[in-house]
């Protein structure tokens, strides 16, 4: 069929699916029903995709309607062979073969073997929408068809096409969700593959503006620098996973804690990264951003992953993904040791699992069942004064031979489970239901300041290591629920869309933090001893407007209501000096409400140029125990801003341009004495980033980006007993945030050719990472960083051979940097002028893995 | 054509790596209320090691002090327990002259710009934080003693030599000897200089001389030692921390 392309690309407000849902094939379906049991299929999985224009000649009757296509399929992934299953119109009908003409796929695979298939593929045409996004599905968006169990007819597994025909796959997914501005990111599986990621926490490297840092060993959440937000473990970022919150309030390690090494990588199948607050769903803690896991496992077929490399690292990962289901249908385990970098003192063993199973129910529900539970101990190297590696009185990649630094450590898990259903109705309308139940344990013992503490219990004692041990043990249930319209019409060229939707969390918390004494774990100081019970009660609007093809508005409101109750057991301290007259403690209940717009409005000009600006406000709940009893809770509230472009040549080219502001109402940062967050005031980020994804070549694929930055504090720091009059200048630099950033991720994968009867396929890609001199208080700054990863794989049959190699230039650069006091007893007289700390990055590593596909 | 693609290529090439240094040297280029500074510390004693004392004419003939470390804070008390963070320190201890005519060094001091509004510092005997028990510098005269002092005292005909072993040793475990002094600087480069003003003359001024040529009568010895634990040395102690404490003044250095 030769059809040409429209001149006017219209409204394609096309529910592109995008092939991460499950897939069957109806012989399956039989074989299954008579009791059978099938051989198992792959289904497809789309490499491109190509949007479907609302052709001129239909919009005299701007009307939706849905087009049904059967597409075969064949054994090297092009469409070979399309028939209308249900029409729309004839129009409507040619659009869409059109675009489905131009898709190519990952061929459908039985026992390993490229297949023919043939799979449906429903469009839905609406006039004035804006085209489909790029990439892959993603947790909030919505199921066009539901989704159905597959597998495959019990027969060899042919090299070309069956005589019979091919399978008959039924294809069901998620469209993207609509973009909310040109920094709504979408990471698709062949960007965050080009490179080597040694957790799912490394997975947003790719993303435009993000530095991930692990100062704290492998047992305690990444350290997380999102455009110029210092957003430590992840007080200034809302992390979920397959819906799932990951942030943890209140948490005495840092406010919105959240461990994303749970999450194993080979299972992330995208990542929707949000940087700014412009989408009504995004709740607590997406203060400079949102990130979204979407989980799935593309290739359909079990493996076995062993791992071996540098500092005696060994990891073995199984992943099971059965043949025919559904994408996000997988289990997956990891166990992994490593005796770490340096001198010994960055050893750790983790393990995990991590599945899922989608399954469809009657009256056209799905439910996707989710289930993750993760274990780690590490022990941690703790930072070095940058004076005594200057002075070679540490090594860089070493720790401090104090006992006391020689005892930090950490071991903390997580238990999640979720379920979400979720139900299209006849007129396209969608309603969404989810649950989830986590348990989420925490201890650690960090020494960032060596001996410089006093016993508050015994003000006698001190001088015996500041060895703070932190325990936070967090049960957190929670849901959400959602109703999405269908499409309306109020007016000529005006379509609306509205979604209403709910999310509560409630939070029973329990948290400590001692001092202790080496060697023998005394403890020699309480400073918290607290029980917290947290709920949010979140609701939110959201308007779909389409006014025109050219315009778009999408936008709405979310409010939530924030309740504290903390038996803070250790408050109203009663010093030992002091003569007793109460019984120590301080029960306090306080709450709060936080609300805010969030929009984006989209210009469309022409077909290949978007320009679009959002405004929206959102919010970070504060640390419980620093509630008064009855107050207002004080959220940091933050203004986003965002106006910018993207040009997009269908998928072979993106190319994004924005300037951004984001202003603070108060900002935290680390306090090594506490080892925890504390406020320093308002601060305001200003800055432009620039994002360019390629295809080049079929066998190629390019991402690259640029941020920069210029972040401030916008009144004087707040006063200490040690300095009651901060110094303060208008302009005055956040110190640790790189004002530039740097990215490159390029991937390539091409098959060899056949190598003794079996397909020879080799994969290679690497990532610059460039950061600026990052600014320090006083002044200072840190050397510029620039780091190189590398991987390469070549795979025969069921055998993958892969080398990673992480900081291939052997770069020796600080992870992360601090200043504050310390005496770790290197000198004869100990200073008290706050003084460069380092934690050392990791040196080159070089992994060796053999997968063994099943 | 080719080369000409490859000269625009290599241009948009250096365009680019020149506008990451551009910005990368902005982004360095950041405001900053405050900087490391770094400049000399002296000692300047004062008087001539004279003081007239209730009647008495005190002549002192050698005093070797032991000076340091010293802890410049933003806090206007100098308190270990307000001053975690000092904003200037010196983190060595100087064994001084203290009848010398001049200047002499008593060390560097580091840290930052900014105010200063108070001092705490110790006379060579320290507690730090890990120390279990006050601990002398190996600088200290005597050794291990915070000052070593000699004189002659004399009312009329009557007039006797002195020594004194002084030692000023912090009150508790993690504190200085002197955890609270009125030091009051805005220094904003390191074009100052540091001096450290005293009159060990002044220190003798609570001594009861009456009571020593008293006990010297008794005892029948030509020289009075004063040593830790007597009400001497005490008497000297209130001398030191209340009637003459040190005296710091930062000097802008003129620019050439």
């Amino acid at each position: 069929m030769n059809v040409r392309r429209p001149h006017h690309r219209v409204a394609v407000s096309l529910v592109v699916m995008a092939f991460g849902a499950s897939a069957a094939t109806l012989p399956a379906r039989l074989a299954r029903a008579q009791g059978g049991t099938p051989a198992q299929v792959t289904p497809p999985s789309v490499v491109t995709h190509v949007d479907a224009e609302y052709p001129r000649s239909a919009l005299a009757t701007r009307r939706h309607a849905d087009v049904v296509l059967a597409l075969t399929v064949d054994v090297d992934g092009h469409v070979s062979k399309i028939d209308v299953i249900e029409s729309g119109s004839k129009e409507l009908d040619e659009a869409a073969i059109v675009a489905a003409r131009q898709w190519t796929f990952v061929p459908a695979m039985r026992a390993g073997k490229p297949v023919a298939s043939r799979i449906r593929v429903p469009f839905h045409f609406a006039p004035p929408a804006p085209p489909p996004e790029l990439v892959a599905p993603a947790p909030t968006s919505e199921p066009e068809v539901p989704p159905h169990a597959a597998t495959g007819p019990r027969e060899p597994a042919p090299s070309r096409p069956p005589a019979g025909g091919p399978d008959e796959v039924e294809i069901t997914g998620k469209p993207n969700p609509p973009s909310r501005g040109p920094s709504d990111f979408r990471l698709a599986q062949e960007t965050l593959a080009a490179a080597p990621h040694a957790t799912a926490a490394d997975l947003l490297a790719t993303a435009p503006g993000i530095f991930i840092a692990h100062p704290e060993g492998e047992a305690i959440a990444q350290r997380i620098f999102l455009r110029g937000f210092d957003a430590e473990h992840g007080q200034d970022v809302e992390f979920k996973v397959s819906g799932i919150p990951m942030n943890q309030p209140s948490h005495i390690h840092g406010q919105g804690y959240a461990d994303l090494n749970l999450v194993i990588p080979e299972t992330v199948r995208s990542i929707r990264v949000v940087e700014g607050v412009y989408d009504p769903r995004q709740g607590d803690f997406a203060v400079a951003g949102s990130v979204d896991y979407d989980l799935g496992v593309e290739e359909r077929r079990s493996r076995v992953k062993v791992t071996y490399g540098s500092f005696n690292t060994q990891r073995v990962l199984g992943i099971w993904a059965p043949e025919g289901q559904a994408q996000e249908t997988f289990g997956a385990a990891v166990l992994r040791r490593t005796n770490g970098f340096g001198d010994g003192t960055r050893g750790a063993t983790s393990g995990g699992v991590l599945g899922q199973y989608k399954l469809s129910l009657p009256s056209d529900i799905t439910a996707l069942i989710h289930i993750g539970a993760y274990a780690a101990r590490a022990n941690i190297a703790g930072v070095l004064r940058r004076d005594d590696v200057d002075a070679g009185r540490v090594g860089f990649y070493d720790s401090y031979s104090d006992p006391s630094a020689r005892a930090q450590s950490a071991g903390t898990s997580r238990t999640q489970i979720g379920i979400t259903f979720e139900k299209k109705m006849d007129d396209g309308a969608r309603f969404e239901a989810g649950t989830w139940l986590y348990f989420a344990s925490f201890r650690a013992r960090t020494n960032f300041t060596g001996y410089t503490e006093r016993s508050r219990v015994e003000p006698t004692w001190v001088g015996r290591g500041d060895l703070v041990e932190q325990s936070n043990d967090d049960l957190g249930i929670g849901g959400q629920i959602s109703y999405r319209s269908q499409h309306f019409h109020p007016l000529h060229d005006v379509s609306l869309q509205y979604e209403l939707g709910a999310s509560v969390q409630t939070h029973n918390i329990s948290q400590a933090q001692n001092l202790l004494m080496m060697p023998q774990n005394q403890t020699w100081d309480q400073r918290d001893d607290a029980d917290v019970k947290q709920s949010d009660i979140g609701t939110y609007a959201d308007l779909d407007i389409a006014a025109t093809r050219y315009v778009r508005l999408r936008g709405g409101a979310r409010a939530d209501l924030l309740f504290f109750d903390v038996d803070d057991k250790l408050g109203n301290f009663i010093p030992a000096f002091s003569q007793k007259t109460y019984i120590q403690g301080f029960r306090r209940t306080a709450s709060g409400i936080a609300a805010g717009p969030r929009a984006t409005i989209e210009g469309l000009p022409f077909s290949w140029l978007k320009i679009s600006a959002s405004y929206g406000e959102g919010y970070r709940s504060p640390q419980a125990r620093t509630l008064e009893e009855g107050e207002q809770a004080p959220f940091a509230k933050v203004k986003s801003y965002e106006a910018g472009m993207t040009i997009k040549d269908g998928d072979r080219m993106s190319l994004t341009a924005a300037l951004y502001e984001t202003d603070l109402s108060y900002d935290l940062a680390f306090d090594p004495t506490t080892a925890r967050l504390e406020r320093i005031g308002p601060t305001t980020r200003r800055g432009f980033v620039g994002y360019f994804v390629a295809k080049p070549a079929p066998f190629m694929n390019v991402a690259l980006s640029a941020t920069y930055v210029h972040a401030t504090l916008d009144s004087p720091p707040v006063p200490t007993p040690d300095n009651p009059t901060p110094a303060f200048v208008s302009g005055q630099a956040l110190p640790y945030v790189p004002p530039l950033l740097l990215r490159a991720d390029v991937g390539f994968a091409k098959k060899w050719g056949v190598v003794m009867g079996k397909e020879l396929a080799w994969r290679a890609g690497y990532a610059l990472t460039f950061l600026s001199a990052r600014p320090l208080p006083y002044s200072q700054s840190s050397p510029a960083v620039f780091l190189i990863d590398g991987t390469a794989s070549v795979r025969r049959d069921f055998l993958e051979l892969s080398l990673d190699i992480l900081n291939l230039l052997n770069a020796e650069y600080a992870d992360t940097e601090y200043a504050f006091v310390s005496n770790w007893q290197t000198t004869p007289i100990p200073s008290r002028v706050p003084a460069r700390h380092i934690t050392a990055g990791a040196p080159r590593t070089i992994l060796a893995s053999l997968t063994v596909w099943l | 054509m080719a080369r000409a693609r490859a000269v625009e290529r290599a241009l948009i090439a250096r365009a680019l790596l020149l506008m990451v240094a551009m910005v990368s040297f902005l982004a360095s280029c950041i405001e900053s209320p405050q900087s490391p500074v770094d400049y000399d510390a002296v000692v300047v004693p004062q008087g001539n090691g004279s003081a007239a004392i209730r009647g008495w004419n005190v002549t002192l003939t050698h005093a070797d002090v032991a000076l340091g470390p010293f802890y410049f804070c933003a806090s206007a008390s100098g308190s270990s327990t307000l001053c975690d963070a000092a904003v200037a320190e010196i983190t060595s201890v100087a064994l001084v002259d203290g009848l010398a005519l001049g200047q002499a060094p008593l060390g560097r001091v580091h840290g930052l710009s900014g105010s200063v509004q108070s001092a705490a510092y110790d006379f060579g005997i320290s507690w730090f934080d890990t120390q279990t028990s006050p601990t002398p510098s190996p600088v200290t005269p005597g050794p291990g003693h915070s000052m070593q002092l000699e004189g002659q005292a004399t009312n009329g005909a009557t007039g006797f030599s002195f020594t004194a072993n002084v030692d000023v040793v912090p009150q508790y475990q993690g504190q200085n000897a002197f955890p609270t002094a009125p030091a009051m600087a805005n220094v904003t480069s390191s074009a100052f200089r540091l001096e450290v003003r005293f009159n060990p003359a002044d220190w003798l001024k609570q001594l009861d001389f009456d009571d020593i040529a008293n006990q010297m009568a008794t005892s029948g010895s030509s020289v009075f030692d004063i040593e830790p634990g007597s009400k001497e040395h005490a008497a000297i102690l209130v001398g030191i921390k209340n009637l003459a404490p040190i005296d710091f003044v930062w000097v802008p250095l003129s620019t050439p």
